[in-house]
């Protein structure tokens, strides 16, 4: 070998060790489920499955400002990376929310959803998110189903999906304590309109009702968009149900309490809402119609943080939120983001690694979350919301939704 | 001391011509090659280049496209399965639309992968890989379609399958339960059953949920009612209660799988808006890639055909300095040893070639130069001979021709080759040229007719080579100067020289042509009468034959004398006579069965008389023909003008008769496949009624109104076009003996008369029965009630009679209605003539059809405001019929 050659391969041995002792080796996904990488200067994906349009719209609305409200508060970023917010409308409907988790979960580039609105678009969303890799987190779906139901995972739990908002099932208990106990009622119907939320609702408070000692005349169901509830109502009346248990959304919601005056037998009857009919337009659509009717609902956050929350929303968006279950959708992108920043992995030059699993492992093990709902802590089916319930009556519409919330007759504090 | 560039021009003067060609043409080939392997390596540059971009793009697009068509397919099979199911079955359905749209969707996403892989492994632009995204939610859009058509299809099989489908059960268990309240005898039951059932139909026909509430809630009191009818036994109350149970369960399930289905048509309806733009986008993508690839196509195109013409141009300059060498070292010196041979050959002998090199062009000029110097003095001796030569000759010649001008006949001399050497002025008088224009020229291209040359040209040559001794007179044409032909009489000797060898012809000549022509009249006149093709005579006056042409031949036979003999007694005094008389006389002969005119013409001058005779046997039986024909023609038209009257009758009507036929014939075709096309499209759109009963729920009532409106009017067209497939339908009774009376008590029953119509039968029971098929005739009855019910819409009588007439029984319809008028009456038994509002005017047409196909007749008497009576004759059993 000549002396030239010589030289060159010892020249090009320095020149690699060099290069090898100054740069960290190349970053290798060992995550269970895979990682998502981005590079500098490129946005962190998230999607938000949200109701936009349709009657339940007014509440998804509220959700997804709330949601850009959290992310404006960040500057729109998070580790050096624009977040980028993907909106999809679900349209309070299983095939709703299954068409929108498509669409966000085709870019594999996204990490999460935060969303959705109603429990029936979340069964099949749910799915979709987690066979992709996804987080989701909610801040409205309520139906026991999608997490657990007496200590047992629900039907349509899903690995990866975490709601801030409270089980339904409390809800359901607190429903049927306060009309059995305080209202001392002995004969409820309810009437659902088959939605993962309004029905297992129904079903729940019937199932706790009976176990007090009560007794379930009816359990009828009205479609999505009926506008004649008389048979229904008749129904209803022919039973001879002192209370209705209505854990419907507001359309339906309001031709029952306005068509109910009309029924004989019913004159009497307690009309018994749930979380969603809590709003300013629902109140305004019933007016007296709806007086003497009671509303389960959440407790209402208090606290510095969720009054700044009150006053960065009305700045931005020019009006307070029409439906006060917004915070929980606050709650859910800041508890999201906080996860990611928690376990992502940044290279020198601002390039991102996020481990899904290591994104719902640190979801799942997140005990001490300080929301604006309170302190958040998600237990291995996805529950992380802890929030005391009441019930609401309706004494004067012309108050409007203050006025309901300002009239607590029943307070609730769930189990967990 | 020389420079390098006038050694090198030294040793390019003293190359030779094939070594500077070889250095030249060396140098040349050289820059093909150099060019050609340019145009190798740049073509395959550019096939590569261009194949890979047009093969890439148009796969893109191709998978694209048949993408797009996939799923639209699949989603009018969906389609098609969910509008079609209701009637021709689920099973079949699933089938014929379900399946095939499962099949479409797999390989739309098969394609979809294929997409996938073909872009990530391709140089395609970016932008197809950002797509990387839509094409991910496209299949996972097809895949969740996939399912989706899957759960609907098993939704829909929950709900309608045949056997075991909800609505089945609904049915069934709702007729069970009616049967059993039936038996109960109590109206009660009944009247709470037919309340429950009625808002269970609506819920069907507009699938909204609160009618089969109200279904649910008409249960309640048809329970209690059951449960305490005292006219139902235990056991039935216990079948009825498990009967309402069933129907109600079922019910609620309807409810439930309604509301799925239309959750599955929502999807149907998200996933397309969410997927329709990508298709599009996707299409969009692939155009744009097909042009980015005939951008690239064309940017390397101009490149190659830069690089080409760079080439191109350096091969020429370099042609330029090859083709500039050659020409000052070979080319010039060419031309100028040209231009001075050129002179040379002008005879400009002084003239010398001055090339300075010493290649083989330098030697042949020095040759040049000595043999123009040696050819300069031989040509001024030769020239100086021929001087003196030439001018004896013409000396000579001049004196030989003023002889032969003297001459009064032409006279011409050719040389072997036949070319005019002399000729005198008598010729050129006969020719029309000057001697100038003559001398010199060929004899037989300048003066003879061209169909004479060769024939002439050829004796000459063979005179000239001795083979032939010469013809010393002989007349031919000549050809003018003007182009005329004169006929000249020649007399010829040949010319020899000293040693006896031919060296050419002299020839003296007379124009005959003005004899030769007058010879030719003469005798084309005297054949004149001998080539008549009737017999000419010329008789002298004592009746001697002087002449007879050929065509006379048989007549002197019959008269029994020759040419030359005197005629027969009788035909000389005719002839003497008319020589006498001075004028023509016409006189009939026969000779076997032909009849001959002779008209005798005297020339009374030369005293003989001329004969001409003239066929006339076919005018003498053609007139004995037409004189029979007369007679028959006459005898004849005295009976034409009424067997033509009565042909004509029958005729027309043989006509009119066909013409109904065919027009019947057409109609009942063209009423089938109307009937057959028309009911497919009904189907589909009673179908579509159903459909959107089911998805619009909640139609608000106009909405609601118009589909009621759309059921009713499709239930009309369907019966006509059943009417139209009755007319088309071939009728082939099914005959038996059934009784008048009979036929017209179930027409009556079955089309219940309005209450203002007085109906009055008379049908004898004693009448014989009558042999036709009864469903025939009860529909002709049918039609003729309901019509005569139509006609009297203030009310009125119907008569129905029955009575024998002969070996058949007459059944008539008769009403006190508005009648028909007289225009109308002809009209009524055809085809879609109607004078009513409603209805296509078939109904009589069929009557007529079907009364016939049974060996009857129908017909109609009426009277305008008095009403009218139709009448069908059937044949009794055992009738001739």
């Amino acid at each position: 070998m000549s002396k030239s050659v010589l030289l060159i391969l010892v020249l090009a041995i320095l020149v690699s060790s060099l290069v090898t002792a100054c740069c960290p080796p190349p970053f290798e996904c060992t995550d269970a489920i895979g990682c998502v990488d981005i590079p500098p200067g490129e946005p962190i994906k998230l999607g938000v499955i949200q109701a936009l349009s349709g009657g339940v719209a007014p509440g998804g609305i509220i959700q997804a400002r709330t949601i850009e409200l959290a992310v404006t508060q960040r500057d729109m970023q998070l580790l050096g990376h624009p977040i980028v917010l993907q909106k999809e409308n679900e349209y309070c409907s299983s095939e709703g929310g299954a068409t929108a988790a498509l669409k966000i979960a085709a870019d594999p580039q996204t990490v999460g959803i935060i969303g959705t609105s109603c429990s029936g678009a979340a069964v099949p969303a749910a799915q979709i998110m987690s066979e992709a890799g996804l987080v989701m987190v909610s801040g409205l779906n309520t139906a026991p189903s999608l997490t657990s139901i007496g200590g047992t995972r629900g039907a349509n739990w899903q690995p990866g999906y975490f709601r801030t908002i409270y089980n339904g099932m409390q809800m359901a208990h607190a429903a049927a304590q306060f009309a059995f106990y305080e209202l001392g009622i002995a004969k409820v119907a309810t009437i659902d309109d088959g939605d993962a939320y309004t029905h297992e609702l129904a079903s729940e408070f019937n199932r706790v009702f009976i176990e007090l000692g009560g007794e379930v005349t009816l359990s009828a169901r009205v479609n999505r968009g009926d506008t004649n509830m008389k048979p229904v109502l008749a129904a209803v009346a022919a039973s001879e149900a002192e209370l209705i248990y209505l854990p419907l959304f507001q359309s339906e919601a309001d031709h029952i309490v306005r068509q109910a005056q009309d029924v004989t037998g019913l004159q009497d009857v307690t009309l018994l809402g749930g979380e969603t009919l809590g709003s300013e337009q629902f109140i305004e659509s019933v007016g007296v119609y709806g007086i003497g009717m009671y509303f389960t609902s959440t407790a209402f956050p208090t606290g510095d943080a969720y009054g700044k929350l009150v006053s960065d929303y009305e700045a931005r968006y020019g009006e307070q939120p029409q439906h006060h279950a917004y915070a929980y959708a606050y709650d859910a992108a800041n508890l999201l983001l906080n996860a990611i920043e928690t376990i992502a992995e940044q290279e020198t030059d601002g390039t991102l690694h996020i481990g899904r699993s290591a994104l719902r492992e640190a979801l799942y093990t997140m005990t001490d979350f300080e929301g604006v709902t309170g302190r958040l802590a998600c237990d291995e089916f996805g529950d992380c919301g802890s929030v005391g319930l009441v019930v609401l009556c309706l004494d004067d519409p012309s108050g409007g939704l203050d006025g309901l919330r300002s009239n607590v007759v029943y307070t609730y504090t769930p189990e967990r | 001391m020389m420079n390098r560039r006038e050694a090198v021009s030294l040793r390019w003067r003293d190359l030779g011509i094939t070594a500077k060609f070889s250095v030249a043409f060396g140098t040349l080939l050289t820059l093909i090659v150099l060019i050609a392997i340019a145009s190798v390596v740049a073509l395959t540059f550019v096939r590569r280049e261009t194949e890979t971009a047009i093969v890439t793009s148009t796969q893109i697009q191709h998978l694209v496209l048949e993408m797009d068509r996939g799923l639209e397919k699949a989603r009018r099979l969906e389609k098609d399965f969910f509008l079609r199911y209701p009637t021709i079955g689920y099973a079949e359905a699933y089938q014929a639309y379900a399946q095939p749209a499962d099949k479409e969707i797999a390989h739309v996403r098969a394609l979809n992968t294929e997409l996938q892989q073909l872009v990530a492994e391709s140089d395609v632009s970016d932008t197809w890989k950002e797509n990387d995204i839509n094409l991910n939610l496209y299949f996972s859009a097809a895949g969740r379609h996939a399912t989706t058509v899957e759960e609907a299809a098993d939704l829909v099989a929950r709900l309608a399958a045949d056997e075991t489908g909800q609505q089945t059960q609904l049915a069934r268990n709702s007729s069970l339960l009616r049967d059993v309240l039936q038996s109960a005898d109590d109206p009660d039951l009944l009247i709470l059953f037919a309340e429950m059932q009625a808002f269970e139909k609506d819920y069907l026909l507009t699938r909204r949920r609160p009618l089969m509430q109200s279904a649910f809630n008409a249960a309640v009191p048809l329970r209690e009612a059951i449960e305490s009818a005292p006219t139902l036994s235990t056991d039935q109350k216990t079948q009825a209660l498990a009967y309402l149970d069933g129907y109600l369960k079922a019910g609620e399930e309807i409810v439930e799988l309604d509301v799925a289905i239309r959750g599955k048509f929502n999807e149907f309806d998200l996933q397309a808006e969410a997927v329709d733009p990508i298709t599009q986008d996707l299409i969009e993508l692939a155009e744009d890639e097909v042009d980015r690839a005939s951008a690239r196509i064309r940017q390397t195109n101009r490149l190659v055909v830069a690089l080409l013409a760079v080439i191109a141009l350096a091969g020429l300059g370099l042609t330029g300095v090859v083709a500039k060498a050659l020409n000052n070292s070979v080319t010039r010196n060419i031309v100028r040893l040209t231009q001075v041979a050129g002179a040379l050959q002008a005879g400009d002998l002084q003239v010398r070639a001055h090339i300075d090199s010493g290649d083989e062009l330098g030697q042949l000029a020095t040759s040049f130069n000595t043999m123009a110097t040696r050819l300069d003095a031989l040509v001024g001796n030769l020239e100086r001979q021929v001087t003196e030569r030439t001018a004896a000759l013409q000396t000579e010649k001049e004196r030989a021709q003023q002889y032969l001008d003297i001459a009064g006949a032409m006279f011409v001399a050719l040389d072997r080759q036949g070319n005019i050497t002399l000729i005198n002025k008598r010729g050129l008088a006969l020719l029309g040229y000057r001697e100038e224009e003559l001398v010199g020229r060929n004899w037989f291209e300048t003066c003879l007719p061209a169909w004479l040359r060769g024939q002439v040209r050829g004796v000459f040559e063979q005179l000239m080579a001795g083979e032939v001794e010469l013809v010393e007179y002989y007349e031919n044409p000549v050809l003018t100067k003007d182009g005329d032909e004169r006929i000249v009489a020649w007399h010829n000797a040949v010319l020899r020289d000293a040693a006896g060898g031919i060296f050419g012809t002299l020839s003296s000549g007379e124009d005959i042509t003005e004899r030769k022509r007058v010879e030719e009249i003469v005798q084309q006149l005297a054949k004149f009468p001998g080539e008549n093709p009737s017999p000419v005579l010329r008789v002298t006056q004592d009746g001697t034959v002087v002449y007879a042409n050929q065509a006379a031949s048989p007549l002197l036979d019959v008269w029994g004398c020759q040419d030359g003999q005197l005629l027969p007694d009788e035909w000389r005094r005719f002839a003497a006579g008319v020589l006498d008389s001075d004028s023509n006389a016409e006189r009939e002969a026969t000779i076997g069965n032909r009849t001959l005119s002779l008209t005798f013409a005297p020339v009374v001058e030369a005293n003989y008389v001329n004969v001409y005779g003239l066929d006339i046997t076919k005018r003498v039986r053609a007139e004995a023909i037409r004189a029979q024909a007369e007679q028959a023609l006459k005898e004849y038209s005295e009976h034409l003008e009424d067997m033509v009257e009565e042909r004509t009758r029958e005729l027309r009507e043989a006509q009119g008769e066909l013409i109904l036929k065919e027009r019947l014939a057409t109609l009942g075709q063209l009423a089938g496949g109307v009937g057959h096309e028309l009911r497919n499209p009904l189907g589909v759109i009673s179908n579509a009624v159903y459909y959107l009963n089911m998805v619009l729920p909640d139609a608000d009532e106009t909405t609601q109104e118009y589909l009621d409106i759309l059921s009713l009017e499709v239930r009309n067209a369907d019966k006509i076009v059943t009417d139209l497939l009755d007319f088309a339908r071939t009728q082939v009774p099914d005959k038996r003996k059934v009784q008048a009376s009979a036929l017209v008590n179930q027409a009556l029953e079955r089309l219940p008369l309005p209450e203002d119509v007085e109906l009055i039968t008379d049908t004898p029971a004693d009448l014989p029965a009558v042999f036709a098929d009864p469903g025939h005739v009860e529909m002709v009855l049918g039609n003729l009630i309901a019509n005569a019910c139509q006609a009297m819409p203030e009310g009125g009588k119907l008569t129905i009679e029955a009575r024998l007439e002969g070996d058949q029984v007459a059944l008539s319809v008769a009403d006190t209605g508005c009648g028909i008028s007289p225009e109308n009456m002809t009209k009524l038994f055809e085809p879609l003539f109607t004078t009513k509002a409603k209805g296509i005017g078939l109904g009589l047409a069929i009557s007529k059809s079907l009364v016939e196909a049974n060996g009857g007749s129908i017909g109609a008497e009426s009277e305008e405001g008095r009403g009218s009576t139709f009448t069908v004759c059937l044949p009794i059993e055992g009738g001739v019929r």
